[in-house]
């Protein structure tokens, strides 16, 4: 009978969820009718504020009041931005003003959601991303609360954290920030850093220069996703990014990060440094080869062209598939590579054909769209 | 005799005691969890706890294709509305008899290439390939020798060129952000190795763009109880795997893997049935036998609309074939059974799949055999038997319920009225009826068994609504 009794109990406890499933749902049925009622209301709150501040420079002291009391519930925030952004959509230039008066709001309740739980304190940071609230008025106390979210476990406080410090366009914030998590024993990954610092909305060759002064504090992990993001951001770094392609000591990696560099930016003293890598040695990694192969693609000669059909022959696959695809780039034609194509390797003259079929392709494709 | 008789019967009774909380433990345990994780998830969403959406984890999608000609070019077509920017699609031919290359080159416009595939992975030799750059993205066609699903797969694999795929089913539709929620999982994680997609049922739902336009329950009431079926298994037992990293099958429908690791762990197996499953336990194997740090994780927002099939003998067939796989994939890496270098692998998950899935349909059809021996001797408590099973069947029942109705939390989900009336009265006779019928099937999925290694499982396929 006992079985029986614990069944039972399972039964409640699974008439309990349900009831819970049916009851939430209608809960949050009820919350989003509520959010749209309270949001209806701050609309109308700030439709008057926007009013006064056409004639004024700042916003009631009691509207700040309000705000700073009612924007402390998540819900409440929520229903603020949903007002918010159809007054954004509707004058823009004012609502940066209003956002610049109530400045002071923000910097009380981000005091308030860092004592949150990290879930609910994530949407913090989003709201001064997506208003760009520190983009006029960097308030130093939220600049440290943003600091202080980047030691959260959750990657999506982190990365919001982040978002929102990229847009007060401060390089040496960002030094510090990435300091922090560089120093964190937690997983970012380098995609989230690289794009993010794409978006960086400050001065880009002051951020680079900053980071370049740097670099050396920073992890080998820290370091590659610096390169990745100067790759994608400016030239101006060929020279140093050179030193650090030839040292030895440096790791491979970091080393290959460099390689991709010069792929972007063509950098003639770099050149002679491809060749060697292109031309694969037993005492090094195959992937020197395979990535020079590739970014010989930008320094076109007669040496280029040598190399790179040499490796057609080579026994690694990487090497011969981006060696061929780096013949195809440079414009090379059927004639120029006959001896390659009609030749005894089958894989070189195979993989070599294959660039140049998917070139033909995209060429009758292109040509089939404009006569249609 | 009637002593023996009477002690076999005990024992009997305590065995199935036994075996039913342990049972109802689970299954519970998974719907609380399940639950709760679903609820934590919407009110991520409602927080904003997202990753920017423009960060790409650059994937190939495989579509192994055996006489789709009905399905594949819709399939492809709701592949190119996805919103994803770095993606590129390999639809593999596996020797179809139909038309199937023929209505993608046609439809596609697509133009014949010398394409060298690196064979990484053993399968059978292309006869052709064709390719389409005038697509949102690169889209290849690969014909090749009939070696079936899994040598299909490993083609696909060779002549992807990113480092992560994903293996769809030609008759299966992904939702429009289906691609960056199931990558989400490596930018929170680098040790992800795998990712498994959330199935859902596509016999009665129309799609426009990849979203969701109209959801209902199927009218086939076959069909109406299999979404019960997958709610339980979707919504409930995966998630809670996911919680230890117990994990041991993704479907073949929609799951996502790290290139590499699948190479070095050997591809997918051309011995089993259950080529999806297998390929899982052998990663689990794999990195724990070679001391990798890994994960294998699920999400359930990451959403995959596929057909089950609508008539008894498809239904059949398919678990049938199920059930080999299961069995197929099991006896294979059967080192993890007990081995406490797996950990909870194998101490959960391997056990729960062995006793709950595995063994299951024999032991409940023994258990209908010795109610019947009770019965026939006079042994049988004939009102505690019926309150027993009225007991059970009504806690597995509304532990379907549960879990149907917490798809609540999932995003796009409402539940009318009607659909929640007709799960209310389907999933009393799911788990009366159907599930023995199952039950007897999957328990004689072996008579005639031989190793039928190449074929390909067929259920009928009907066009989706596309819009």
């Amino acid at each position: 009978m006992n079985i029986e009794k614990m069944i039972y109990v399972y039964l409640v406890i699974c008439v309990g969820m349900i009831l819970f499933n049916i009851v939430s749902a209608f809960l949050s049925r009820r919350r989003d009718k509520r959010i749209l009622r309270v949001s209806n209301g701050f609309e109308d709150r700030i439709r008057s504020e926007l009013i006064w501040l056409e004639t004024h420079s700042a916003v009631h002291s009691a509207h700040k009041n309000y705000l700073s009391g009612k924007l402390k519930r998540i819900s409440n925030m929520r229903a603020f931005d949903a007002a918010l952004e159809k007054k954004h959509l509707e004058n823009p230039t004012l609502v940066r003003k209003y956002l610049y008066s109530i400045g002071s709001v923000f910097v009380s309740l981000s005091i308030e959601y860092c004592k949150k739980d990290s879930m609910e304190a994530a949407y913090f940071p989003y709201i001064i991303k997506k208003y760009r609230i520190l983009a006029d008025r960097p308030f130093d106390a939220m600049i440290d609360i943003l600091f202080r979210l980047l030691h959260e476990p959750s990657i999506y406080c982190r990365e919001n954290a982040m978002q929102a410090l990229y847009t007060i366009g401060d390089a040496s914030c960002i030094v510090k920030a990435l300091k922090i998590i560089d120093n964190e024993n937690k997983f970012y990954h380098s995609k989230l850093l690289t794009d993010g610092l794409l978006n960086f909305a400050g001065n880009t060759q002051r951020l680079n220069a900053a980071l370049w002064e740097t670099f050396e504090d920073f992890s080998r992990e820290m370091q590659i996703t610096l390169l990745n993001y100067f790759r994608f951001s400016s030239g101006d770094h060929c020279e140093d990014i050179l030193r650090l392609m030839k040292d030895t000591s440096q790791d491979d990696e970091l080393r290959f990060a460099c390689i991709r560099y010069f792929g972007k930016y063509r950098y003639e003293p770099a050149y002679e440094y491809l060749l060697l890598y292109a031309n694969s040695r037993t005492d090094m990694r195959w992937e020197y080869a395979a990535i020079a192969s590739s970014v010989l693609a930008s320094y076109p000669s007669e040496k280029t062209v040598e190399i790179l059909k040499s490796n057609l022959y080579h026994r690694n696959w990487h090497i011969r598939f981006n060696s061929a695809q780096s013949l195809e780039r440079l414009g090379l034609t059927y004639l120029d590579l006959i001896d390659v194509l009609e030749g005894h390797d089958r894989y070189a003259s195979e993989i070599l054909r294959y660039h140049f079929d998917v070139r033909d392709m995209i060429r009758a494709e292109k040509e089939d769209a404009s006569i249609c | 005799m009637l002593d023996t008789l009477k002690v076999f019967l005990d024992w009997t009774g305590y065995f199935f005691i036994a075996y039913l909380i342990g049972y109802s433990t689970f299954l519970f345990i998974s719907l609380v969890v399940g639950s709760l994780e679903l609820y934590k998830l919407r009110r991520r969403e409602l927080m904003k706890n997202i990753l920017p959406q423009d960060y790409y984890v650059p994937i190939t999608i495989i579509v192994p294709a055996y006489n789709e000609e009905v399905t594949v070019v819709e399939n492809v077509k709701s592949l190119l509305q996805l919103e994803y920017r770095s993606y590129e699609i390999i639809v593999v031919d596996d020797g179809s008899t139909d038309n199937t290359s023929k209505k993608l080159i046609e439809a596609f416009d697509m133009r014949p290439v010398h394409c060298p595939i690196r064979r990484q992975l053993p399968c059978q030799p292309e006869e052709f390939v064709y390719e389409s750059r005038l697509q949102k993205v690169p889209l290849t066609l690969i014909r090749k020798r009939n070696g079936g699903k899994a040598d299909a797969l490993n083609m696909g694999i060779n002549a992807s060129t990113f480092p992560y795929f994903i293996c769809i089913d030609a008759d299966s539709f992904l939702q429009y952000d289906s691609l960056r929620r199931i990558a989400q999982p490596i930018l929170e994680n680098d040790n992800v190795v795998a990712v498994g997609g959330m199935v859902r049922i596509s016999n009665a739902v129309e799609l426009e763009n990849g979203r969701l336009k109209k959801y209902r329950m199927p009218r086939n009431i076959l069909a109406c109880m299999q979404v019960l079926e997958y709610a339980r298994s979707f919504l409930a037992s995966r998630i809670l795997f996911d919680k230890f990293n117990g994990s041991l099958i993704i479907s073949g429908a929609f799951g996502l893997f790290k290139k590499d690791t699948v190479i070095a762990a050997g591809g997918y197996s051309n011995e089993t049935i259950g080529e999806d499953m297998e390929l899982v336990v052998k990663l689990h194997e794999y990195c724990t036998m070679n001391h990798i740090n890994y994960s294998i994780r699920y999400a359930s927002d990451a959403i995959c609309w596929t057909q089950v099939p609508e008539n008894l003998r498809d239904l059949c067939r398919q678990r049938k074939r199920w059930h080999l796989g299961l069995f197929q994939s099991m006896f294979a890496h059967r080192k993890m059974f007990s081995n406490p270098k797996f950990g909870a692998v194998s101490f959960i998950s391997y056990l729960y799949f062995l006793i709950y899935e595995l063994f299951s349909p024999f032991i409940e059809i023994f258990g209908v055999i010795t109610m019947l021996l009770a019965w026939a001797t006079g042994l049988l408590h004939v009102p505690f038997m019926i309150l027993f099973f009225l007991i059970y069947a009504g806690f597995s029942s509304i532990l379907s319920l549960s879990a149907f109705f917490s798809r609540l939390y999932t995003t796009d989900m409402k539940i009318s009225f009607i659909d929640g009336v007709k799960a209310v009265l389907l999933c009393f006779f799911e788990l009366t009826c159907l599930r023995f019928i199952l039950a007897w099937v999957r328990s004689t999925a072996f008579i005639g068994y031989r190793k039928k290694k190449t074929q390909w499982g067929r259920i009928e396929r009907k066009k989706i609504k596309l819009h």
